[in-house]
């Protein structure tokens, strides 16, 4: 399946068995040394402590003392715990209720882009401005934007508690994130389109197809894998969104915007339940790994 | 046979204005918060947002800027990102050209232990790595706040795709003429991958500048805090001074929206081909 480099093709020139096993020997010693130290950080920084949330899923532990072993315990706890089951809710709410909107603009912002010659990169510098500014300066900005008294309401002559009712709060959080992401998923788009065969959608319109059946037959199905793609981002998003709910929301009103990230948080940093809070975070490495490798799939097939 | 050709011209005219009409929209936020920014703080509700203020101050950032400890939030921002994206560099460099071009035992195993490091999202396995530097020691120190996060798991991934990519004829040929493993990496690997050093280095910046979820929980105090750690709790304490909070908010962005104009095109491109932001 990998392809590796292929160094046996050059190992050919060289004369004895002995000088080849040498060679492959030092070869080996040189590969370490230059892997070894990078991976070693990796081993302690990431993979230790997921091996790590997996045993402190299985103890009560408030910080203090020694973990003691319970078990599946924390897992039923959380599984009749309703604020568990809300923050679920609210993760998905936040996936779906961003992947469709973002998805959907992306793709009317990426067909428009693919139509641009000269410009494009001005276009795709404002696109991408609000995910690069840091994401509690944009909760900050949309914050003041959304106060009763601010300019939102007043624009649209409403009363809106945008914050502060439970509905509303979900769909505040939702336009910041689609606000933020969407200049990515219309640039992953613009670059699937990039590569659609030019030949084909030229010669279909030389054949008197118009611009909707062009779409609806040629490039609807030959960029389907990105808006996939674009929809599994949008999921993976909504799992570890955090800035945005604690600075604005705190996931409040009653829990409408508490992602499942802000809930293991509190759990583990206000409330100090280690172990309820680690059993929460293993769902979320299940989660967000069955998701990363589906979106090695999908990328990998539109490779093909 | 002219008609389909005006066509096409006008409707390029269209696909620009329609462009045009959506880049408005994107940065309108932006916009309202820098003139909010240069409005006397407490007029900021009262305009609307397209109305001009009475007049304008720079007032806001004087003040803003004066009223928590800053410049000691920018110094440490700084501290931890420069160092972060030194030590990304320099580990997805080597650990990438090992991976990409030599031969070793548990090759497969390491690099797969690599991606599989990529896909684990931080929220999952800080509660660990919060115990782990608290039995280290360091809780509320520069070494929490920079070493847990000194090397990229895709970092290490992108520089080895792009090695990969390099012909092996480039530095094998180096190697019979007895170059050392060491010089080939100084002398070959390392001019050939300023390009994609660029991208990510300007990456690893950008992300580390905006963390925020780390330095809340290792940090404990005000001299160790970093820039968006500092805007939230300025944010918390002056809660309706929305003049100084947007001032502040906007110099907080500043350094990595000009690094971003800067460097847009090779971030723009890596994030296309990567499809990880």
């Amino acid at each position: 399946m990998r392809t590796q480099v292929n160094v046996t093709d050059l190992r050919g020139t060289f004369p004895s068995r002995r000088r080849q096993s040498k060679q492959n020997k030092r070869e080996a010693r040189a590969g370490l040394a230059f892997v070894l130290p990078a991976f070693t950080m990796i081993a302690l920084f990431v993979l230790l402590p997921s091996v790590g949330a997996i045993l402190l899923s299985a103890t009560k532990w408030y910080l203090v003392g020694k973990p003691s072993f319970v078990g599946m315990q924390n897992y039923n706890s959380i599984l009749i715990d309703p604020a568990f089951r809300q923050a679920l809710l609210v993760t998905f709410q936040v996936a779906i209720g961003v992947a469709i909107p973002g998805s959907l603009l992306a793709l009317i912002f990426g067909l428009l882009l693919i139509r641009v010659g000269r410009g494009v990169s001005i276009y795709q510098t404002i696109f991408y401005l609000p995910l690069v500014i840091p994401s509690i300066v944009s909760s900050i900005i949309w914050g003041a934007m959304y106060v009763g008294n601010g300019v939102i309401n007043s624009f649209f002559g409403d009363n809106i508690r945008w914050l502060a009712n439970p509905t509303w709060a979900l769909f505040a959080i939702l336009i910041l994130m689609v606000w933020t992401n969407v200049g990515y998923y219309t640039i992953l788009v613009y670059a699937g389109l990039q590569d659609l065969p030019q030949e084909v959608l030229e010669a279909s319109s030389v054949d008197g197809a118009n611009y909707w059946q062009r779409f609806r037959y040629i490039t609807f199905p030959l960029i389907r894998p990105i808006l996939l793609f674009v929809i599994v981002i949008a999921t993976t998003d909504a799992l570890t969104l955090f800035v945005q709910p604690y600075l604005l929301t705190q996931g409040g009103p009653s829990g409408a915007t508490q992602t499942l990230s802000l809930y293991i948080y509190k759990t583990a940093f206000a409330f100090t339940d280690i172990g309820k809070a680690s059993a929460m975070a293993v769902v979320l490495l299940i989660v967000a790994i069955s998701f990363a490798i589906i979106q090695f799939r999908v990328l990998r097939s539109s490779d093909d | 046979m002219t008609s389909p050709r005006v066509n096409v011209r006008i409707s390029r005219y269209g696909v620009h204005l329609l462009l045009i009409s959506i880049s408005f929209l994107i940065l309108l936020p932006l916009a309202w918060a820098i003139k909010s920014s240069f409005t006397p703080t407490g007029e900021v509700m009262s305009s609307g947002m397209f109305h001009l203020p009475s007049r304008l101050t720079g007032k806001n950032y004087s003040e803003g800027f004066a009223s928590a400890p800053f410049l000691t939030y920018f110094i440490n921002s700084l501290i931890v990102a420069v160092t972060v994206t030194i030590t990304t560099l320099a580990a997805s460099l080597t650990a990438g050209y090992g991976f990409a071009h030599f031969k070793f035992r548990g090759k497969g195993v390491l690099f797969a232990l690599v991606l599989a490091a990529m896909m684990m999202p931080f929220q999952a396995i800080m509660i660990p790595l919060f115990v782990e530097v608290r039995k280290l020691g360091w809780l509320n120190n520069f070494a929490g706040l920079i070493i847990p996060g000194a090397v990229s798991a895709f970092g290490i991934f992108m520089m080895r795709q792009y090695l990969r990519s390099i012909p092996v004829a480039l530095f094998e040929a180096a190697k019979l003429d007895g170059a050392s493993e060491f010089g080939i990496f100084w002398r070959i690997i390392v001019p050939l991958s300023a390009g994609p050093l660029a991208a990510l280095g300007s990456l690893t910046f950008l992300a580390s500048w905006n963390n925020f979820l780390w330095p809340l929980i290792v940090v404990q105090s005000q001299s160790l805090t970093t820039v968006p750690l500092g805007l939230a709790q300025f944010r918390g304490a002056n809660s309706t001074n929305y003049g100084q909070m947007l001032a502040v908010s906007i110099l907080g962005a500043l350094p990595v929206v000009m690094l971003f104009i800067v460097m847009r095109r090779r971030i723009v491109a890596s994030f296309a081909t990567s499809g990880i932001k």
